[in-house]
């Protein structure tokens, strides 16, 4: 067998697939351990969580000039572990994974139909056009949905978590550079569509 | 589509097969089939013209414009 570029990457997606799918088990396993209350399993361990702060007051430091300062760390992100920590965090936590695990590996399912069709000699059809415009449209959804669901996760959890002298981030950020090439894709994919069409109207024409 | 094409009926006319046509206008029988079976979307003035040549007909005698039956019941 010839091997080509398509074969190449249609063994790195089948590779990512396989890595999805044991990193879903993981993920469930996990799930029905923390309800399960396991004690072999070190919850606490994960209940670490990202924040993102504005501020931190450290206090008074003393310096190499043997005297105090007042320091301050700003504008920065972190992983923070408490101890004995609410688990619905955690549960939180491993929904928001699941989702956007999902969405990817709807993702390469898309991008698998793809390169399957490509394998077969089909590149120019309509319907690679439309399984194309959705890989946009999830990518789309990806930086928009997800990250407004990370939102109200951090607000669930920032309203539980409060430190002296730490001022918290929290604002929605968009994933820009995904949310771009999201549109850049369903432009790309519009055009193949149209140009698909055309093509079908050419093969028709006696 | 409401455009129905009658060549069928001309080749039988003719006593001519499609294979025939195919050969003597030099259009795949590919084409000539998608036209015989109303698939086609678009027709070339070249091709209608060989067909017309060939078959000794007017376009109008290929091409036949029936109007859709509206079966909506609302």
């Amino acid at each position: 067998m010839k091997l080509t570029f398509i074969h190449v990457v249609d063994w790195l997606l089948k590779i990512i697939w396989f890595f999805q799918m044991i990193f879903a088990a993981v993920l469930i396993f996990s799930a029905v351990a923390i309800m399960a209350d396991v004690s072999w399993m070190d919850i606490e361990k994960i209940k670490g969580f990202n924040i993102s702060f504005t501020e931190i007051n450290l206090g008074d430091v003393q310096m190499h000039d043997n005297q105090t300062h007042a320091v301050t760390l700003t504008n920065g992100s972190g992983r923070v572990h408490i101890s004995g920590m609410d688990s619905r965090i955690v549960g939180f936590k491993i929904i928001g994974a699941f989702m956007e695990l999902l969405v990817w590996m709807y993702v390469i399912y898309l991008l698998r139909r793809i390169f399957a069709k490509l394998k077969v000699g089909d590149y120019f059809i309509r319907s690679n056009g439309t399984t194309l415009r959705k890989i946009a449209i999830s990518i789309i959804g990806i930086s928009l949905f997800l990250n407004t669901f990370h939102y109200f996760i951090s607000t669930y959890i920032y309203k539980h978590f409060s430190i002296e002298g730490v001022i918290l981030k929290r604002t929605i950020e968009l994933d820009t550079r995904t949310f771009l090439f999201g549109i850049m894709l369903f432009v790309i994919a519009q055009i193949f569509i149209k140009g698909a069409e055309i093509k079908e109207e050419q093969d028709l024409t006696i | 589509m409401p455009l129905i094409t009658n060549l069928d009926v001309i080749l039988a006319k003719r006593k001519m097969t499609l294979t025939e046509l195919s050969d003597r206008i030099n259009i795949t029988m590919a084409n000539l089939s998608i036209l015989k079976k109303g698939k086609a979307r678009a027709i070339r003035f070249t091709t209608l013209d060989a067909i017309c040549k060939e078959l000794n007909c007017q376009p109008g005698d290929i091409l036949e414009y029936k109007k859709e039956e509206n079966t909506n019941t609302d």
